[in-house]
């Protein structure tokens, strides 16, 4: 068949580096499987000891928790504000420079942008601290990444003022769509501005907002470069996320079983709260 | 921008406050959108300034701009640091990009063009990866590298990242491909053209656009990734890129902290200039309206 060789390269890659380590992730999820040593089955075991064994595994779903909900809030309301704002403005040379705008610090290396934020949060010369003392809250300064009280949250509201450029655009996107007639007759009926996004922008854009809001729970259910880079899930371990503990597990632990066991338990995560929102979102649309 | 509008709400505000404070006013949107992309921007302006300081102008005024600038310093100290995992970076980056692009938009061809047995299981198959978060198979991908020998070398960066970039790049494309008239291939082979000469003298050329799409995505994933490169380059520092590098470079470059600065700069240009040739593209990718779910 001509047509499997020209396709083999690419089944071949994905098999190799896709296919293989997923089925292989899933089949040692079943396994205590310590690196150099035989791997015995156990069954769902390595389920069990996460939920309850496992304290740091509890901590880190609540930290997840914390970061996915305001991750979807920022990843959906603050690109339709943002947008509108920029749907606003009539001209067409401002608009141009904005939509360049929003994309530019997207294009700055995430490790950059993390990298920056841990020193903005840096206990003695961070900006944050500085900014505070300024304008007179000194008794607000702390240590922000130190704290095991305050730092998840440091983490979870780093990245000011959480504009997502991307998420705008595709969201401004769908507002360009809209029929101008539409928003013209809202007009001449004497809706308001806010009446015209709530019944009709909304509505229009969903298809748009609910891409945002998939993509959010995909990326921040997994979450753990962010964390890796600015605090390495401590101080003691209370920025833990699934996706780091899962890595910690596996390499300096050593414990590659309940490692893919994590992993099984973020891909399940993620498909359940995908598909229940692609449901509850549809209903909500009719 | 209306002129009479202008004079009304001149009326209504009185004389009281400056034309360019009622301008802004008047344009609040503009006013509120600028605020938001300075305040966006204040983290890379931080760096700019930084990356201009002496250790003791930055233990005296951590955050202003000060004056004499120490660039002349700063950038070649972290351009000696880093520009070997600049060029990595760029490699990896440039060659998985024509990987992706070639082995993908042929297989995109295949599915869009043919009719064979199995081909839309295959499609669906294939089409199934977008569902599989990258950090289950983190752990078991490096194991499979390890086990193929190809634990630190470039090979372990290049392989995985043009094999998991042809799945959006085959849906990307082949969406494309479907909606190519059949008649210019038909007309092609009937004047005697090869069907790889239909794929390439035709079907590319059209495509563009979105092998542009295409490009800039796998581009700014593989430039961004961290984890990856960390885990299989490991300590062969010759190796590294330019995300290991800024991460093992902060740690052991603490105190240095303009060069620090300067680092981040060098390691975002790169990119900051493929942008500049392709923003248009990029923007119009994004707000062609075509995304949703």
């Amino acid at each position: 068949m001509p047509y499997y060789a020209v396709l083999l390269p690419t089944l071949l890659g994905l098999l190799v580096f896709d296919y293989y380590p997923a089925f292989l992730a899933v089949y040692h999820s079943f396994f205590e499987w310590d690196i150099g040593l035989p791997a015995t089955w156990v069954g769902i075991d390595n389920f069990v000891r996460m939920f309850t064994q496992d304290r740091t595994f509890l901590r880190s779903l609540r930290n997840v928790g914390i970061i996915t909900v305001w991750i979807m809030f920022q990843a959906t309301v603050i690109p339709l504000v943002v947008a509108e704002l920029i749907f606003a403005v009539k001209s067409m040379r401002w608009k141009y420079w904005f939509r360049i705008g929003m994309i530019l610090p997207a294009i700055i290396p995430g490790i950059v942008v993390f990298l920056l934020w841990r020193f903005i949060y840096d206990g003695s010369v961070g900006l944050l601290n500085a900014f505070l003392t300024a304008i007179g809250l000194e008794s607000w300064t702390r240590v922000w990444l130190g704290d095991p009280r305050i730092a998840i949250w440091a983490l979870t509201f780093s990245g000011f003022p959480w504009v997502n450029g991307v998420n705008t655009l595709i969201t401004l996107a769908g507002l360009q769509n809209i029929n101008g007639e539409i928003l013209e007759s809202s007009e001449l009926d004497g809706a308001s501005r806010l009446q015209r996004i709530w019944r009709l922008d909304i509505p229009l854009v969903f298809g748009q907002i609910k891409l945002n809001l998939v993509r959010a729970i995909i990326a921040s259910i997994q979450i753990f470069e962010v964390v890796f880079v600015m605090t390495e899930g401590g101080p003691i371990k209370s920025t833990m996320v699934p996706g780091l503990w899962l890595y910690y597990n596996a390499f300096n632990y050593h414990r590659m079983g309940y490692a893919s066991a994590i992993g099984v338990f973020i891909f399940v995560t993620i498909l359940l709260l995908t598909l229940a929102s692609m449901r509850i979102f549809r209903e909500e649309r009719a | 921008m209306s002129t009479v509008q202008a004079g009304g709400s001149a009326l209504v505000e009185g004389r009281r406050w400056p034309r360019i404070v009622r301008y802004w006013v008047r344009h609040w949107p503009v006013s509120v959108i600028l605020v938001l992309i300075v305040l966006m921007m204040v983290p890379m302006l931080l760096a700019l300034f930084i990356a201009a300081k002496s250790r003791a102008q930055f233990d005296f005024n951590p955050w202003g701009l000060t004056f004499p600038l120490y660039y002349h310093q700063t950038f070649p100290a972290a351009w000696r640091v880093v520009s070997q995992s600049i060029l990595n970076s760029v490699i990896v980056s440039t060659v998985s990009c024509i990987g992706v692009l070639f082995f993908g938009s042929l297989s995109a061809y295949v599915f869009a063009r043919f009719d064979f047995l199995g081909k839309d299981t295959v499609f669906v198959i294939i089409l199934s990866l977008l569902m599989i978060p990258a950090i289950l198979t983190l752990v078991p991908r490096f194991v499979v590298v390890h086990k193929l020998g190809l634990f630190q070398t470039m090979w372990a960066l290049l392989l995985p990242y043009i094999a998991a970039g042809q799945v959006m790049a085959v849906f990307l494309m082949r969406t494309f491909f479907v909606s190519i008239p059949s008649e210019y291939f038909e007309s092609a082979r009937i004047d005697g053209a090869s069907e790889f000469r239909c794929f390439w003298n035709i079907a590319l050329p059209l495509s563009k656009h979105i092998a542009g799409v295409v490009a800039i995505l796998q581009v700014l994933g593989t430039w961004n990734d961290i984890f990856w490169p960390y885990l299989t380059i490991g300590t062969k520092k010759e190796l590294f890129t330019i995300p290991v590098a800024l991460l093992i470079f902060n740690d052991q470059l603490g105190q240095q902290i303009g060069t620090q600065m300067a680092g981040y700069i060098i390691a975002s240009l790169p990119l900051v200039l493929l942008f500049a040739f392709t923003s248009r593209l990029f923007v119009e990718g994004l707000t062609a309206g075509g995304l949703k779910l």
